[in-house]
């Protein structure tokens, strides 16, 4: 099977709950290829977050069924779900940075849990960086950078290992146009070096420059997107 | 150089901050309580070596030729170190507080008497001897010589259990903290470790978050405690030298009871580590 052809994710039938509320995902079918790229689009509380979590695997499904790069999720033990889980880099909402490490280690996380040595930590690390035109930054802690660096470190850490599956959940929503420009032109290089890229937006305008299909999430539900549609177009 | 910064902040925020401290309380009382069984080891050993002494006592009227065969015997007898008759002026003592300086001037028949020493360390077979010198005298009887009042040496031995006892129960509190450091930080850092997670990190890299931090903990820790516990005994020894306080046998603890004091930190470090990774893996498992 050509590289291109591999499915990622699939999920089937997936409906989610957190605790004992309501649903907040229902019925969810989604086929993720290998070098793919889609844009999630929905108001706010559709439910974008809840399914990159899903997707993520940091919360439990009530219903369905979820195959990562092959494996049904559902029995794996704890060491195979961190196994998977490597091979996805999610960049959060909240960036989620730990304010105790400076922005080189934080970036640098991923690769110390993969096991990775110190010294292509260090290589790659500020190659990254230095990419993103945060060198300067390494050795600060997130507390002293700005929201838009935040970002970028949260963006550099979810990239750092070139993961299989990267969930972005508005991972733009806090640079500035050029920045943007240049993280785009990251996540579009990774996609076309085969990794699956599942982006979430509220922005109409990179919908409009970057052309790839869209998913919209509308009361839980998923379904298709395109340019033309009222929700696919919320700014 | 500094040391790599955890993933968890373990140590700088929360109850992980405490945990140099818990081990340095532990491993200072748990040094300082072997250090005394040490001492009570080497009061007892001290004893044990102080020698055995035996009173022969041979009939009233025996002679000096009966008391120089006994003492021949017992010369020759294994352990001994030497038997000498006790002489006449000292007999004449032994029994002045009963008799007054009637019992030696109206010239009373006194059982003669042989001290016997024998070597340090050497315990009589008092039966046996008894026998071998009743075959040279029938009349003869043997006593040893126990101190007056044993319960010095009864009391010095349970000091020595109690104090080991004690010592293990310090290092065991010190595990016992970190445990429940470990335990409420685990919680207490619930959402970074589920960050930790979410990028693959699987239980035993996490568990090794809190063994590392045991680890350094436990060393800056260990170290202090037993620094801290040295100067104390160093300055015990000197005060008990200068002021003739007799708290040490000889001149204080031996090589080989540094070495096993300097052991302590050792086990609490690996203690406490073994029970921080434990823990952790624990609360990860039942999490997950």
């Amino acid at each position: 099977m050509a590289p291109q052809e591999r499915v990622v994710l699939r999920l089937r039938s997936v409906s989610m709950r957190y605790a004992a509320g309501a649903e907040v995902l229902h019925d969810i079918d989604l086929t993720l290829k290998a070098g793919s790229f889609r844009f999630l689009v929905g108001p706010s509380g559709a439910g974008k977050t809840s399914l990159l979590r899903v997707i993520g695997l940091s919360v439990p499904i009530s219903r369905g069924s979820i195959t990562l790069f092959g494996r049904d999720v559902a029995g794996l033990d704890p060491g195979q779900l961190a196994r998977l889980r490597r091979r996805i880099g999610i960049v959060f909402q909240d960036f989620r940075l730990l304010d105790h490490l400076t922005a080189f280690d934080n970036v640098a996380l991923p690769l110390r849990i993969n096991g990775v040595s110190e010294d292509a930590v260090s290589r790659l690390v500020s190659e990254l960086l230095a990419w993103m035109g945060l060198e300067t930054l390494a050795p600060l802690p997130p507390p002293e950078l700005s929201i838009g660096e935040r970002q970028l470190v949260a963006v550099a850490r979810a990239v750092i290992t070139r993961p299989d599956l990267l969930l972005a959940d508005e991972p733009l929503s806090n640079v500035d146009t050029q920045r943007a420009e240049r993280l785009m032109y990251l996540f579009t290089e990774l996609h076309r070096r085969g990794t699956a890229v599942l982006l979430a937006t509220h922005s109409n305008e990179l919908l409009q420059r970057h052309r790839f299909p869209i998913l919209e999430m509308v009361a839980g539900r998923l379904r298709s997107g395109s340019l033309s549609s009222p929700l696919a177009a919320v700014d | 150089m500094g040391e790599v910064e955890l993933d968890l902040p373990l140590a700088g925020q929360g109850v992980g901050r405490f945990t140099q401290w818990i081990v340095a309380a532990a491993t200072s009382l748990a040094v300082l309580a072997l250090a005394v069984a040490a001492v009570a080891d080497a009061t007892l050993r001290e004893m044990a070596r102080q020698p055995a002494v035996l009173t022969v006592a041979l009939p009233a009227g025996a002679g000096p030729a009966e008391v120089a065969a006994v003492v021949t015997l017992l010369e020759k007898s294994r352990g001994v170190a030497f038997a000498e008759p006790v002489d006449e002026e000292e007999l004449a003592q032994l029994v002045e507080p009963w008799l007054g300086d009637a019992g030696a001037g109206r010239g009373l028949a006194i059982p003669p008497l042989i001290d016997v020493t024998f070597e340090p360390g050497f315990s009589p077979d008092v039966e046996a001897l008894s026998a071998a010198l009743r075959r040279l005298q029938p009349e003869v009887v043997v006593e040893r010589n126990e101190p007056a009042d044993p319960r010095p040496a009864e009391a010095i031995r349970n000091l020595r259990a109690l104090a080991a006892l004690a010592s293990v129960l310090f290092v065991g509190f010190g595990v016992a903290g970190v445990a429940a450091v470990t335990h409420l930080s685990l919680r207490n850092y619930a959402e970074t470790v589920d960050l930790l997670q979410q990028m693959g990190a699987a239980h035993r890299y996490v568990a090794r978050q809190f063994e590392d931090h045991a680890v350094r903990c436990g060393l800056r820790g260990g170290l202090f405690g037993f620094v801290l516990a040295a100067v104390i005994l160093l300055a015990a020894i000197e005060a008990g030298t200068a002021f003739g306080l007799g708290l040490f046998p000889g001149r204080g603890l031996r090589p080989v009871d540094w070495v096993l004091l300097a052991v302590v930190p050792v086990i609490t470090v690996l203690l406490t580590a073994l029970a921080a990774r434990l823990v952790a893996g624990r609360g990860l498992s039942r999490a997950a």
